[in-house]
């Protein structure tokens, strides 16, 4: 195969791969009214093979997006209710006694699922969410000496509510790396609202939803999303945000090198879902806010004057050459 | 910053490796302080405008003007603090077209005279104006180092005769390669870079057009310039004064002739008729290319006719062997009467300044003229030689007056100094007044030092200051100062160069059979003195010069004409005292020589005369050659500029992504002067998206973006995207240009320097605050 050849094939590849992934996306924003850039980042999410951690108030729709997303490509989907009492087993399954043939059979438990919705991770103790985590970071479980692998696409769609912190067990900073993004779903506008309360009960809109694509469609657009170029100027750009967060002045422990290759990951995906086959600024622009901030820890000084990591990356971005060619 | 910071230090560096290629040229190394002075200035003049994030056109302009302003004190011809700006340039001017007149009348090597180093000090200073806008601003090294290469190949194209060619060649290339390595991937933009697309072809071309064409162009030892531009058969104006003060600045002495003569003369090349202010110069002083009066030039091969008939005079006989001197001017007693020798037919005698030079033959068309090493010639002069009676009975016609008195402006303090030096002296009639003024100046009365070492006389107050306050300087003040002062209080008077005559090496001794004294002449015996012209008697030397030396002949009212000078004269005197010898020297007879025994020229003519082939009037064809060479990077910029669209088009075929990037600098370049540039943050998009928000620019312009991008980050991009990329982004930055109101273009500098201010200042303050 020749070399042209193999960028026109590739070309093709990236251009069925954008038409797939808008379709998903539109599929999603059919249900979840006025959240097309939560849509979009949970499928940047999905494509980079991350994990989300949405840090908002219950009520605003992330058990279906969860679901939306999960029907869009025709896979599983489970939920876990966290709990101080739920145990590692009772998220990743347990070895069980047959007694009609006589052996033990492995029952898998909710994280053998493609979209995986953990509820108020926060709630659940240590060792639990460790568990967890682990599952998350090597997408295998290991329960009696056997190792399971676990479905892909493989995703967790974590929450966190930001306002009950009673009898919590917040996520260790460390512990929150292993998220790609931490988005806030939020409160729709206030016209969403209206039709959402219209239209609930009269029509099961998930229910309508139908797949617009599989998970071999899905796995394939993972690898072909290895494809988008990153040009050395951009990777430069992105290297140098991630950099900026561990000299800024109110920043305490910055950006890992594992932020920066999140950061890369999801910056692919944004180019490819755009149709392109290359990275922009723009791309690192765009998500460096939703990919950087939750594996920042502000000094308690910027913090108790209201700072937030968000308002650092920001602040970092607004500061930062970009490149233009 | 810190690589452009490295490269601009190698570019000094690249620089400084140049210098030991002008060291061929010049006799010594006192010429390096200036240009490696005024080269570093602006390049951290140009450094600094870079920093401050100052467009090219602000930061040239910036680095050249304060360059050029430091050029007297880099130079020492400054004339003061107290002289203003104008009065500065003013000695710049004077100094550089010394530099014209130099450089085509010395060969190389020549000695480090300050108008040929203010040449050079130009050269090095826009080289390295333009190479750091280039190299480090543009980050494109090689066409800034191909002017470096032009800066150096031109003192190398200068042939020597000593030549150590790869020890010049080493170190520069060493220095070259290394910043060629270091502007590797360089960044492609700079803030206010000159766009230069594929020009660093043309700019390199072009240059290298130049150093090869440089070695024909300009003169060199022994060889004509192959291209001159003025007819060799033109009089020119050539200022022989600048060659005395030139000679007298030699920091090496050399003997220059080998004379044998009858008695003791100063050799003289030629009366300065006219003052403007500054120097005495040839002809009159009305500032135009001096033309003798055809009238007034009489071939040399016959009897010449006298300038000012004399009465009273003595015969002189002088043979005179030029061991290293080029001139048209030919030094001989005065005033001759007959020339004798092979080279005579090339001379002509005018009877206007009194002068024999070799030009304005008509039968000298394409041949080689002037006098030169070798060149040997015998003249006959009658010496004026008057009673100091016969002089003060002279009678001066109005004529006379009007002709040789008269100034550019007056001078009422220097007129009335000398009256008080009359008064003082009780000199009634003019003899008695110019010798009272010369022995005002080179007696204990006047309290003057002779001292080679002082700033170029220059200036409006620079005469009156010289003699009214320092009182230092050598013969050239001295005489203008006198002849000045001359005229001023109503006496012909003009200033004449020449040698003195030198140290005696051989005593003549008719045992022997050695007919005449034979003297040696070097640099150091180059000299300006006054003539004041008494009608009837003929231009009577004054010598208001207190050399040091005691070498100089000062006329006295009982000997008008002395053949001794100072140091003998003591000598004498002392011997006098002591037992009272014989009487003057006997009057030495003047044997004739048989013409064959002067050598022979040489036929072939091979050798050129510099002198000849130039002057500061005239037209000669070198210092337009060298002004050329200096102005050629800028019109290559220029022309670079004007030829970019073309480049554009063909880069379209060739490379789209290349085309679209050259584009979006092109609109950003425009943005930036029009004060809407890009804010260092945006990406093209946002700022696209910005200026159509604004108004700035048409709504739905911001697909282009996405091309630019491609282009920009590898993504794919075929031509017809591209091209119709290039023609929106060139639209745009006619629509920005055009909707910025030309008042609000004009203000855009000055507002960029405030926020700059202001920018520092804030951020001195967030200093302040936070750590």
């Amino acid at each position: 195969m020749t070399s042209t050849e193999q960028v026109g094939t590739q070309a093709l590849d990236l251009h069925r791969v954008a038409g797939t992934l808008q379709a998903i996306e539109g599929n999603i924003q059919r249900v979840m009214r006025g959240k097309d850039r939560v849509v979009r980042l949970a499928l940047i999410t999905l494509l980079a093979e991350g994990h989300l951690l949405v840090e908002d108030v219950p009520g605003v729709g992330k058990t279906l997006l969860a679901k939306a997303l999960a029907r869009s490509i025709d896979c599983s989907v489970s939920r876990v209710q966290f709990t101080p009492d739920l145990l590692p087993s009772d998220v990743t399954g347990v070895t069980v006694y047959a007694p009609d043939t006589g052996a033990f059979a492995f029952r898998p438990g909710p994280i053998f699922a493609n979209v995986v919705l953990g509820d108020e991770i926060n709630r659940a103790g240590p060792k639990t969410q460790s568990a967890l985590l682990e599952a998350m970071e090597e997408r295998t479980v290991t329960i009696d000496g056997t190792t399971h692998q676990l479905a892909r696409p493989f995703m967790v769609i974590a929450t966190q509510n930001p306002i009950e912190l009673e009898g919590t067990y917040p996520l260790p900073e460390a512990q929150r790396d292993r998220f790609l993004m931490r988005i806030a779903i939020g409160y729709p506008h206030a016209d969403d609202e209206l039709e959402i309360v219209r239209t609930h009960g009269a029509t099961d809109r998930l229910a309508e939803l139908g797949p617009v694509a599989d998970t071999g469609a899905v796995m394939e657009a993972v690898h072909t999303i290895r494809e988008v170029r990153v040009s050395e100027p951009i990777e430069r750009y992105l290297i140098a945000v991630c950099r900026a967060t561990r000299n800024h002045r109110d920043v305490e422990l910055g950006a890992s090198p594992r932020a920066s290759l999140a950061l890369l990951r999801a910056v692919r995906v944004a180019a490819a879902i755009d149709g392109r086959d290359h990275v922009v600024p723009d791309d690192v622009k765009a998500l460096a806010g939703h990919v950087l901030p939750h594996r920042l820890i502000l000094r308690p000084d910027a913090e108790l004057a209201g700072t937030t990591a968000l308002d650092v990356i920001a602040d970092i971005l607004s500061g930062m050459p970009a490149p233009t060619e | 910053m810190r690589r452009d910071g490295l490269l601009t230090l190698l570019l000094a560096l690249v620089l400084l490796t140049t210098v030991p290629a002008y060291d061929r040229v010049f006799t010594d190394d006192a010429w390096r302080g200036a240009p490696l002075g005024a080269a570093l200035l602006a390049l951290v003049i140009a450094g600094l405008a870079r920093r401050l994030r100052l467009p090219t056109w602000v930061a040239l302009p910036l680095a050249l003007g304060s360059t050029v302003l430091a050029l007297p004190w880099l130079l020492g011809v400054h004339v003061g603090w107290r002289e203003d700006v104008v009065g500065q340039l003013e000695v710049l001017r004077a100094t550089f077209a010394d530099g014209l007149v130099s450089l085509a009348a010395e060969p190389s090597p020549a000695e480090p005279l300050v108008g040929l180093v203010l040449l050079v000090t130009i050269g090095y200073g826009c080289v390295a104006v333009l190479a750091h806008e280039i190299i480090v601003r543009s980050g494109h090294a090689a066409p800034g180092l191909v002017m470096i290469a032009v800066l150096w190949t031109v003192p190398l194209a200068i042939p020597t005769s000593a030549d150590d060619g790869w020890l010049v060649v080493v170190p520069f290339l060493a220095a070259t390669g290394t910043l060629l390595l270091a502007s590797v991937n360089l960044p492609r933009e700079g803030p206010g870079a000159i766009p230069l697309p594929a020009s660093g072809l043309a700019l390199g071309a072009a240059a290298i057009a130049v150093a090869v064409a440089a070695p024909w162009l300009l003169p060199a030892q022994g060889q004509d310039p192959w291209l001159a531009l003025g007819s060799s058969t033109q009089p020119r104006g050539y200022q022989p004064i600048v060659d005395i003060t030139n000679r007298l600045g030699s920091p090496e002495e050399r003997e220059v002739l080998r004379v044998r003569a009858s008695q003791r003369s100063y050799l003289r090349l030629a009366g300065l008729d006219s003052f403007d202010g500054g120097t005495w110069r040839l002809g009159p002083g009305d500032g135009a290319t001096y033309r003798p009066d055809p009238g007034a030039l009489f071939p040399a091969d016959q009897p010449l006719p006298p300038e000012e008939p004399a009465a009273s005079t003595q015969l002189v006989e002088v043979d005179v062997e030029v061991l290293e001197l080029e001139n048209i001017y030919v030094p001989l007693p005065y005033q001759p009467v007959e020339v004798l020798g092979p080279i005579r037919d090339q001379m002509v005698w005018s009877t206007e300044g009194g002068f024999l030079a070799t030009w304005d033959r008509a039968e000298a068309v394409g041949e080689t003229i002037g006098i030169r090493q070798g060149s040997a010639y015998r003249v006959l002069a009658e010496r004026p030689d008057p009673s100091f009676e016969e002089l003060a009975a002279v009678d001066f016609p109005e004529e006379v007056l009007a002709d040789h008195t008269q100034l550019p402006r007056d001078y009422p303090e220097l007129g009335a100094v000398a009256e008080e030096v009359y008064t003082a002296a009780e000199a009634d009639t003019v003899v008695e007044q110019a010798l009272a003024l010369q022995s005002w100046f080179v007696g204990p009365e006047g309290g003057f030092t002779y001292d080679l070492d002082v700033p170029a006389l220059r200036g409006d107050d620079a005469l009156t200051e010289f003699v009214l306050e320092d009182r230092v300087g050598y013969c050239e003040y001295f005489a203008t100062a006198m002849a000045v002062m001359l005229r001023e209080t109503g006496i012909p008077a003009r200033v004449a160069v020449g040698f003195l005559p030198g140290e005696r090496v051989e005593q003549a001794d008719p045992q022997a059979e050695i007919a005449l004294d034979e003297y040696l002449v070097t640099t150091g015996d180059a000299h300006a003195w006054v003539e004041v012209l008494f009608p009837g008697y003929g231009w009577i030397t004054f010598e208001p010069t207190p050399r040091s030396d005691d070498s100089h002949i000062l006329p006295r009212a009982d000997d008008l004409a002395p053949i001794e000078n100072e140091a003998e004269r003591a000598e004498r005197e002392g011997a006098d005292a002591l037992d009272d010898l014989e009487g003057p020297d006997a009057d030495t007879e003047v044997p004739e020589l048989p013409e064959q025994q002067l050598p022979e020229e040489g036929e072939d003519g091979a050798a050129a005369d510099q002198a000849a082939a130039g002057g500061e009037d005239g037209a000669g064809a070198n210092p337009w050659v060298v002004l050329a060479l200096l102005l050629a990077p800028v019109v290559v910029v220029l022309l670079a500029r004007v030829g970019q669209r073309a480049a554009v088009g063909r880069q379209l075929g060739d490379d789209p992504r290349g085309a679209v990037l050259m584009a979006q600098r092109r609109l950003y370049a425009a943005a930036r002067r029009v004060g809407l540039e890009r804010r260092a943050h945006e990406t093209t998009r946002e700022v696209i998206a910005r200026w159509e928000a604004e108004g700035r620019i048409d709504r739905g312009r911001g697909a282009v973006a996405g091309t630019v991008q491609a282009a920009a980050f590898d993504g794919e991009l075929d031509a017809d995207r591209a091209s119709a990329a290039v023609a929106t982004l060139d639209r745009m930055a006619e629509e920005l240009t055009g909707r910025v109101p030309r008042r609000e273009q004009v203000l855009v500098p000055l507002r960029r320097v405030v926020a700059g201010v202001t920018r520092g200042v804030e951020r001195l303050r967030e200093g302040w605050r936070l750590r």
